[in-house]
């Protein structure tokens, strides 16, 4: 799961099979929890350059169809376009 | 008037601000259809500052205070806000979805990347299938 888009499509799918009957209800709720706290890392991050007042790109929080313009992404590894 | 540098126009109209001020007032008055066109237009030119003009006197201590006691008074009021609070809640809307997600924060909704947010909501989605299913 490479972006936030990524794994917006991931929970999709997963309420599609619970909504099937094609996965258990604790099946879902594993991965319920693990995006909950991946999206809370994520909110944790966003913060943090809000409270130090700077904005720089989040990879991992970027549409891949989004426009990049700005500054490098700072997610502790530099990208190939760099 | 023309002045050949800027301070000089700067101390005239100092020095004839209120006079100026009155007269394009009286103007106002005297010609009310233009002045409303030219309003119309200056406002069509510039949507931004209207924008920002209205937020500023809304922001107004008395015109939060009035709208508090307008609010304490209308039950009307109070029940449409809720039944609107409660459509944005039962269609995951995204002011819903933001205010959720900024609880607990230092941030407001607003300062919310969209990504996040749509992901937040898929997974706000989910857990109430879950708990459906449960």
């Amino acid at each position: 799961m490479k972006n936030c888009d990524e794994l917006r499509t991931e929970l999709a799918l997963t309420f599609e099979q619970l909504k099937a009957g094609e996965i258990k209800p604790g099946e879902a709720a594993e991965l319920a929890n693990l995006a909950g706290k991946m999206i809370g890392s994520a909110k944790v991050q966003v913060e943090y350059y809000a409270l130090r007042k700077e904005s720089p790109r989040i990879e991992w929080l970027e549409s891949p169809n989004a426009q990049v313009t700005g500054a490098a992404p700072m997610n502790g590894e530099r990208s190939d376009d760099l | 008037m023309a002045y050949a540098n800027k301070d000089d126009y700067k101390k005239w109209y100092a020095a004839n601000r209120e006079r100026m001020i009155a007269k394009a007032r009286a103007w106002e008055m005297a010609h009310p259809a233009e002045a409303a066109q030219k309003k119309r237009e200056y406002l069509e030119r510039h949507p931004e500052r209207r924008k920002a003009t209205n937020s500023k006197w809304a922001r107004k201590p008395e015109v939060l205070a009035a709208r508090v006691v307008k609010r304490k008074e209308s039950a009307e009021l109070r029940a449409r806000e809720k039944q609107l609070r409660e459509h944005y809640r039962d269609t995951l809307a995204d002011c819903f979805v933001r205010r959720v997600l900024a609880q607990r924060t230092g941030m407001k909704g607003s300062e919310l990347p969209q990504t996040l947010v749509d992901a937040h909501r898929e997974l706000m989605r989910l857990k109430r299938a879950i708990n459906e299913k449960l």
